[in-house]
């Protein structure tokens, strides 16, 4: 992190979040404004919104121009694709959560977690996802009665049923 | 308020069951001040869920127990791996370490354990006498101080935190615009509902935070690699001898002072608080040049005054309902699980709660002083479980752990969404925090502001006519002319928080020695990126 002190120009990308900011605040002042704003004597139920992001756009537009530099921003570089990876892994596992349950859910993530995000051994890729899954599901469907989604694991376990 | 009610924290915080649950939150504690990827923002948000099969009183005590329990867990770290694993912790780097590198980490360990400790029990002496005072004084507020207090409290941790004010500023305000989706419940009317029937009860604070701190510090690791640590020196005995104890003394009874005062504040708990105690110790020291070479004041009081602090700053949260920083928040969420609203009523209904908090103050921190001692080969251990692992736990219990709670895989994607927020956050520079501060915050604001101005027929002179209103608005307006002045912040420090900064990310080779700070009196707050490999967002 270097604290240099030439200023940055204005079209540095990394002066995109602060227009997102802006952006941001200036779609929820259009929104506020579709909802009763009252008066200031009788304040309804767009009002504190609309003032809210007022501030928050008018911070975001002072930020835009004071920041010298990118010293708070980390660049994107080719190891941020991993990133992906690990919200599209994660985001699989909630459609599976709801679809296969909660078990072969588990299961399934732990081990493409482990064995190609983390880079564990295969011994320790089989050992963390069963012992993980045994535990989580003892603890939070056995044991605290989650109403999970259908589990069909569970389900042949307990009831001999699929 | 009388002896008998504070008497009676002492008898629920001895009960067996809170016992378990105190020993069990400081141990938690402790483990996830240790482990690289956790702090106590995303732990306690993680068990947030389980709070609910909780009974209050242990719910509350176990939290607590991590909260505390964590600094001490970054204390560990700090002196014998030169990693301050929460912002806290980032003064005892200075002296801590120094005393491991040469053979003393058992007596810097132990002497923080014994500061603790005493602050914190000195912090619960001194609510005792305070909070029947404050108790008093909040059931007389309206709602104009209600809103200039809560608005006080977010500009306090947006001037005092990890990031830039501007930006936290800027994160506050977006926490309170998440804050205003749902029915509005003045009005009835719905907003920012998009036609969703799921958003009509409100972003849950839950799937926020846990995405937040929990998936968003998964995602963050997931780019970073992290080093491996090393354990500096040996750590020797760990009972402090005489002359140990002789040196510390001073530095603790002041460090419990301050920190007990420090911690009052909005704003205002662990990090803050030892700051100012390592400043007060090196002005005050027959041989300030000790300072940074291992002298063991600057462990002792520091690791004092962030205990009193973060023990004293539960006083305006259970009796204003003001948390005075993330951490807090999250014990704010807690209690709303639990049907207990914090505030002006909680001291006198809910004593029990109060007053075993506190109780499990002391008891906790005993056991710290037990537990830490002897465990802390133990522990330093810790600090080699690989990060991929931990995070494929995180991801599983923040899942199922927010399902758990309104049963609602809308809640699981939103917690998703957050994840990726604070992902995004942390790589621009914005804390996330203030967001949840703001989150908590946020109905309490809305709903004053709007009550004020309709009392006032629409006149925001009611802001400033009331004298305990216009106190708390000259506050925020002190704050901000001090922050203005004192951010220009010495070059040697930046250069050494950028060190240390540095050496977490595995960028540089830890040097034998680095210089601490000439003045620390007006660095009230480490860089934004201090704690963030930790996720730890805690003042």
């Amino acid at each position: 992190m270097s604290t240099e002190t030439s200023r940055a120009p204005l079209l540095a990308p990394f002066r995109i979040s602060s227009l997102v900011v802006a952006g941001f605040a200036a779609t929820t002042a259009v929104l506020s404004m579709q909802l009763p704003v009252g008066t200031i004597q009788q304040p309804g139920a767009g009002m504190w919104p609309l003032i809210v992001s007022v501030g928050v756009g008018i911070a975001a537009l002072v930020l835009l121009f004071t920041e010298r530099d990118a010293s708070d921003y980390e660049p994107l570089t080719k190891r941020s694709l991993v990133v992906i990876v690990g919200f599209l892994l994660m985001a699989g596992f909630i459609v599976m959560f709801a679809n296969i349950g909660f078990t072969l859910a588990s299961l399934i993530f732990s081990v493409v977690w482990l064995r190609f995000l983390a880079k564990e051994r295969w011994g320790v890729v089989i050992g963390g996802a069963v012992g993980f899954t045994v535990v989580f599901v003892v603890v939070f469907v056995i044991v605290l009665k989650v109403p999970v989604p259908h589990d069909p694991v569970v389900s042949l376990i307990t009831t001999g049923r699929l | 308020m009388d002896l008998g009610d504070a008497l009676g924290g002492f008898a629920v915080a001895l009960q067996p069951l809170n016992l378990l649950f105190v020993f069990l939150g400081v141990l938690i504690g402790m483990v996830v001040g240790v482990l690289p990827g956790l702090g106590p923002a995303p732990t306690i948000a993680l068990m947030l869920p389980l709070t609910y099969v909780m009974p209050t009183e242990g719910a509350i005590v176990m939290l607590a127990g991590i909260y505390y329990g964590a600094y001490y867990g970054g204390t560990i770290t700090s002196v014998l791996l030169r990693l301050p694993g929460e912002a806290a912790s980032v003064v005892t780097v200075y002296d801590g370490h120094q005393m491991a590198l040469k053979g003393r980490a058992g007596p810097a360990l132990g002497i923080s354990a014994i500061g603790s400790f005493i602050g914190g029990t000195v912090a619960v002496i001194g609510l005792f006498f305070l909070s029947p005072v404050i108790a008093d004084f909040a059931i007389k507020l309206g709602p104009p101080e209600f809103a200039m207090l809560a608005l006080g409290g977010l500009f306090m941790v947006s001037m005092l935190g990890q990031a830039k004010p501007l930006k936290n500023l800027i994160v506050a305000g977006i926490g309170l615009l998440v804050a205003t989706v749902g029915i509005d419940s003045i009005t009835g009317v719905s907003r920012f509902t998009f036609g969703s029937t799921e958003l009509l009860r409100g972003i849950d604070f839950i799937a926020v935070t846990m995405g937040l701190f929990g998936l968003g510090d998964v995602l963050y690791d997931l780019e970073h690699s992290v080093r491996s640590a090393r354990v500096s020196g040996k750590i020797g005995r760990v009972l402090p001898t005489k002359q140990d104890l002789r040196d510390s003394a001073g530095p603790i009874a002041r460090g419990s002072v301050l920190g007990f005062f420090l911690g009052l504040l909005p704003g205002g708990g662990g990090v803050v608080s030892s700051l100012a105690s390592y400043a007060v110790e090196k002005r005050v020291a027959k041989d300030p040049s000790q300072f940074g070479k291992g002298a063991i004041q600057g462990v002792a009081g520091p690791e004092t005054a962030n205990n009193a602090g973060s023990t004293s700053s539960f006083l305006p949260l259970l009796s204003l309902g003001i948390p005075s920083n993330v951490v807090l928040a999250l014990i704010y969420g807690a209690l709303l699980i639990q049907g207990i609203t914090p505030g002006p009523g909680l001291v006198t209904e809910h004593p029990e709660v109060f007053w075993g908090v506190l109780a499990s103050m002391v008891v906790g921190n005993a056991m710290l002083l037990v537990l830490s001692l002897p465990l802390v080969r133990v522990f330093v251990n810790l600090v080699r479980v690989r990060i991929g692992i931990l995070a494929t736990i995180i991801v599983l219990v923040t899942m199922i752990g927010v399902y758990s709670v309104g049963n609602s895989i809308a809640d699981m994607w939103t917690m998703l969404i957050f994840g990726v927020v604070g992902y995004v956050m942390r790589k621009t520079g914005f804390d996330p925090g203030p967001l949840a501060l703001a989150l908590v915050l946020g109905p309490l604001l809305e709903s004053s502001v709007r009550q004020s101005l309709l009392m006032s027929g629409g006149s925001i002179g009611i802001f400033v006519e009331r004298p305990v209103a216009l106190v708390f608005v000259l506050g925020i307006v002190a704050l901000i002319v001090f922050q203005v002045i004192s951010r220009r912040r010495s070059a040697v420090e930046r250069r050494f928080y950028d060190d240390v900064h540095a050496q977490m990310h595995g960028e540089i080779e830890p040097d034998p020695v680095i210089d601490a700070p000439e003045d620390l009196s007006d660095a009230v707050s480490p860089p934004s990126t201090m704690t963030q490999s930790r996720g730890e967002k805690e003042q």
